[in-house]
């Protein structure tokens, strides 16, 4: 009797994750047939398998697009914004959810209404501010800028990380001799990636998908990203889809890639949490 | 203890390269700063939205190389910046930061409805007088806003047309329309032979709808519709009268006979590619810039023909919105001390070998300079564009979008639609369009803009000097 | 000696939590706040975004009040926020219960679902509006084939259904991202707190109730908070490549006028107008479900 349930049980669930498996996998294959069609294939044979695979869409775009130079500056451009973003936003983050201080609610949610802020029209004003302080038509400055605007995502990701964590483990940190920051780094960091893992992904992703802004704000062939490359491929009325899906292959399976990868750390780091939690 | 191993060596590559990078960056800036400032060797800055067609960037290259060539101590500095559809931020971001650009290339439209009114572009009446006859006749007027040149027309004017699908109309032995009655039978035909839409549109692409109030307005107002729009915004007459329901009301038929359904507000440009070639449907009106795409699309599986719009109103002349769509301007933020250069280098561009090559990468259908062959590059493509200058051409009067305000633009385009599917009245539709014109006006538009400018404003736009005749 | 030590010590524990937020202040004052203000500045302004400003007062205000477009956008934004936040938070979470006990392909579908988070809005613009596609569209045939045909929509030409249509693929394109929050939130909750409800008896739906959602309140405020301010200030992207505001304006949100104002109309004062009002609405809507869901020890 009760095995049978379990069954129906599981059926029942299979089909749904098999459901979701199907709506988001084929998307990727997808956009991967795209880029391997030629322009009539790729009109009149949308949903299946390219005629012939079509290779040379990827050199050609490659070229095109000048995409060898923007892919290092994309790669620069969120290696630097990963590298202020994550420490800057623990730390804070750590405080406002750890240490009882003067203002932390104040500061808490002064942080917190970025979120709330329209994005889009910020466009102008923020190239600026940038124009004042000299970041402009560079990957430092623009990294920065990124940095900023995803302190108010990432301080609120992390701090309900901190949160949770019991307090016994920090005092035993402490007893052990550690001051408050080491306790941070040696104890509650690492019991934390699976937050830190989220941030590098959701806002790593925005940074490098970035458009608006790295069009206005990098203004030499030799500071331009990816995003803008890949607006090559658009024209007034038609978009070069092959390439522009060659383009945009190139861009994003590096980052399923590293997402599978760290994968295993995403784990361990869950379960490490679970266990020790 | 691994993973901080990684993480070190990550940044320290990433500083590494960063470093360099962020070198060569500055290096470059410093150059162009000293540049312009070091006597000596001259610069030329050429500014515009990244080229769009294969072969365009590479013309321009060329053009200037030449430049060079017959300037010695010249320097041509191309910089390729921003979308189409975001020139007017480029502008503004160019400006803010105090960047110099002597010429700049972009749609007309935007320097019609913004970048003018706004003091961006430099008076090029006098400027351009030497050179007058190089442009096709006509031309020059769509760069005219107020009886004053903003920009000069580099490119091709498009217009717009009903295509089909050749081969399907032999097959059913149909003949090109000239009447609605005619387009209606024809569809008909498609229908019940075929069982598809006959005309599916990019209907999910607002912009596309005003086309066909174009062309109907002009004809319910006897061929008056740019000079009636032009009263309209200037307050002198409203836009609820007659002629404008009726040119909706005309646009409705085509929904009420069958010709067309809401399927096509499903539909952007892509989607009425695919359908078009698949062979879903047969006909989609369009502006000639279609052509080319659409052919790469079908390829050999089908002949593409061309009608225009039919007569609807006994005894109007059909008349299609048309307007050479990109343009050269003179920044007001330009080196005024390079006007010699400027000019020099607006002669070179307007010969028809160095215009020619620009021209032809984006599609010469209906080339503004003249000397510059209006040819296909394939047999299709070259009775195309033969087809459009032989019977269509003469037809042409401003697009209505380059007159009347986006706002204006939108509201139409979500108007026509609805109108067509029967959400709304045609009568509701132009008290909606009267009614956001008398917000705007409140919110202070003002269509004659020129003529309530200060002298400090014209002085800005005013060149210093206006150089001698190169031709 | 030692009490100078306590008294640094005492001084550097004061001044601690300070210059572990200052950083984080600094750059969001910079890049955040800093272009917030000017926006404001310039929405007392008549401007176009290119020519001298013109001080106009409150006058943009009053424009928006009188404007009745930008109140339907608003209205389309509440109804959009609402189907999204809901359906992203209830899928996600019950995604996050079907898998958190998985052993197998637990991984495959962690990442197979984060994919679309990846996706470029270029590639979801055509991919979505041609699987709603009339003539060709995958959607229409699969309803067809399984005898559904009854089921078809004007997906995005009709009015009524074009909003849902678009805030489908929002939650279709988000579902992964909410559903990683869900379970590193699920796989912290301990496994002692099961089994004694499990001594008293509890079923499924009460242990639910009484152990999994308070023990992930902290990850369920993140959640909705996150998907309630993605809903309202951040859904520019999709509606644009999808249908751009039509038919009729019934996709049209806050934001797409906001944009189309700025950008199209060269009304930068009057849309920053409206932003200021739209962030004035998300400001009461996210700290009163802030305060609501909420636990007090959680907070403060």
């Amino acid at each position: 009797m009760r095995k049978k349930k379990v069954t129906i049980g599981s059926v029942f669930r299979w089909a749904i994750l098999l459901f979701f498996l199907v709506i988001t996998i084929y998307p990727v294959i997808w956009m991967i047939f795209g880029s391997l069609k030629t322009t009539g294939d790729f009109y009149t044979n949308i949903w299946g398998i390219p005629d012939t695979f079509h290779i040379s869409n990827y050199i050609e775009a490659w070229e095109r697009g000048g995409l060898g130079r923007k892919y290092l500056n994309s790669i620069l451009v969120t290696g630097l914004f990963l590298l202020i973003i994550i420490p800057v936003n623990c730390c804070a983050a750590y405080v406002l959810a750890r240490v009882r201080f003067k203002g932390r609610k104040l500061i808490y949610m002064f942080l917190l209404v970025g979120m709330m802020i329209p994005a889009g029209i910020l466009g102008m004003p923020t190239y600026s501010v940038a124009l004042k302080l000299g970041l402009v038509d560079s990957v430092w400055g623009i990294a920065f800028v990124y940095a900023g605007q995803a302190v108010s995502f990432g301080v609120f990701l992390m701090r309900s990380f901190y949160v949770s964590l019991p307090q016994s483990l920090e005092d035993a940190a402490m007893i052990d001799g550690c001051n408050r920051f080491q306790s941070f780094v040696k104890v509650v960091l690492p019991l934390t990636k699976p937050g830190i893992m989220i941030q590098v992904v959701f806002s790593g992703l925005n940074t490098w998908n970035e458009y608006f802004l790295s069009s206005i704000m990098l203004r030499s062939e030799e500071a331009k990203t990816l995003p803008v490359g890949i607006m090559t491929f658009v024209g007034e009325y038609s978009t070069d889809f092959p390439q522009m899906f060659a383009a945009l292959t190139a861009a994003t399976m590096p980052l399923i890639i590293i997402y599978l990868l760290a994968q295993k750390q995403f784990i361990e780091g869950l379960t490490a949490g679970a266990t020790k939690g | 203890m691994k993973i901080r191993k990684i993480l070190a060596l990550g940044l320290a590559v990433v500083f590494a390269v960063g470093t360099l990078a962020g070198c060569g960056g500055k290096e470059e800036t410093a150059e162009t700063g000293s540049e312009g400032e070091n006597s000596g060797d001259r610069v030329l800055h050429i500014g515009g939205h990244t080229r769009m067609y294969p072969g365009e960037e590479e013309a321009w290259e060329a053009a200037a190389a030449q430049f060079e060539e017959e300037n010695p101590g010249v320097k041509v500095e191309i910089n390729w910046q921003g979308s189409f559809d975001d020139v007017a931020e480029s502008v503004q971001a160019a400006k803010l930061a105090k960047e110099t650009i002597d010429l700049y290339s972009c749609g007309a439209r935007v320097i019609q409805n913004s970048l003018a009114p706004a003091q961006i572009c430099m008076d090029m009446t006098d400027l351009v007088k030497p050179y007058e006859d190089r442009f096709v006749e006509g031309m020059l007027d769509s760069a005219t806003v107020g009886e004053k040149v903003w920009s000069i027309p580099i490119g091709s004017s498009g217009t717009c047309s009903f295509y089909y699908n050749k081969t399907m109309f032999d097959e059913l032995g149909l003949e090109e329309p000239a009447s609605f009655e005619e387009l209606a039978e024809v569809c008909k035909v498609i229908k019940e032979k075929k069982n598809i839409t006959p005309i599916l549109q990019q209907g999910s692409l607002a912009t596309y709808w005003p086309m066909w109030f174009m062309e109907t307005y002009a004809q319910t107002t006897g061929n008056q519709s740019v000079e009636n729009v032009e009263a309209f915004l200037s307050g002198e007459r409203t836009f609820d009268t007659e002629e404008e329901t009726e040119a909706f009301e005309l646009i409705k038929q085509f929904f009420d006979e069958g010709l067309i359904d809401s399927n096509s507000l499903n539909t952007d440009s892509d989607g009425m590619r695919a359908a078009f070639s698949q062979e879903k449907s047969a006909i989609f009106f369009g502006g000639t810039w279609e052509y080319t795409n659409v052919e790469e699309v079908v390829g050999d599986s089908f002949e593409i023909g061309v009608f225009e719009f039919p007569s609807m109103v006994e005894g109007v002349q059909a008349q299609h919105g048309g307007g050479c769509g990109t343009s050269l301007f003179i920044p007001t933020f330009c080196n005024q001390e390079n006007m010699d250069l400027i000019m020099k280098f607006v002669e070179l561009i307007t010969r028809p070998e160095y215009a020619g090559p620009i021209i032809e990468a984006a599609g010469p259908i209906i080339p503004s300079i003249k000397g510059v062959e209006a040819q296909g590059s394939t047999e299709g493509e070259s009775n195309f564009i033969q087809d459009i200058n032989d019977n269509h051409a003469q037809h042409i009067i401003t697009y209505l979008d380059w007159v009347w305000p986006s706002e204006i633009n939108d509201v139409v385009a979500q108007a026509i639609p609805a109108v067509g599917t029967g959400n709304i009245s045609a009568q509701d539709a132009v008290e909606e369009i009267q009614s956001t014109y008398e917000r705007l006006v409140t919110e202070g538009y003002q269509y004659d803009w020129w003529s309530t400018w200060t002298d400090e404003q014209w002085e800005t736009v005013t060149p210093s000097t206006i150089p001698e005749s190169y031709a | 000696m030692v009490r100078e030590r306590q008294r640094n010590g005492k001084l550097v524990n004061k001044i601690f939590p300070y210059c572990m937020t200052a950083p984080a202040i600094i750059l969001f004052v910079l890049f955040v706040i800093a272009p917030f203000i000017y926006g404001l500045y310039t929405s007392f302004f008549q401007w176009d975004g290119l020519s001298e400003m013109k001080y106009i007062g409150t006058q943009n205000y009053s424009f928006v009040f009188q404007d009745k477009n930008y109140w339907s956008a608003l209205g389309n934004t509440f109804k959009y926020a609402l189907v999204v936040t809901v359906l992203k938070n209830g899928l996600g979470l019950a995604l996050a219960l079907l898998i958190v006990k998985q052993v197998r392909g637990k991984g495959l579908f962690r990442t197979s679902l984060y994919m679309p988070v990846t996706f470029s809005y270029v590639v979801i613009g055509v991919l979505w509006t041609w699987i709603y596609n009339p003539t060709f569209g995958i959607l229409n045939s699969f309803l067809t084939k399984v005898g559904l045909g009854s089921l078809i929509q004007g997906w995005l030409s009709d009015p009524n259904v074009a909003l849902y249509s678009v805030a489908w693929v929002d939650i279709w394109k988000w579902i992964g991202f909410h559903m990683v929050l869900y379970l590193a939130g699920l796989q912290g909750v301990p496994n002692e707190l099961y089994e004694a409800a499990e001594i008293d008896g509890a079923g499924k739906f009460q242990k639910f109730w009484s152990i999994t959602l308070p023990q992930i309140n902290g990850i369920l405020v993140v959640n909705v908070l996150l998907a309630i301010t993605g809903a309202f200030v951040n859904n520019y992207n999709l509606i644009n490549v999808m249908t751009d505001g039509g038919p009729f304006g019934s996709t049209e949100v806050a934001l797409t006028y906001i944009v189309r104002t700025a950008f199209d109309y060269r009304n930068v004062g009057k849309a920053n107008a409206m932003s200021m009002i739209l962030f004035a609405i998300v400001l009461v809507i996210g700290f009163l479900q802030f305060r609501v869901m909420t636990k007090e020890d959680n907070y403060e």
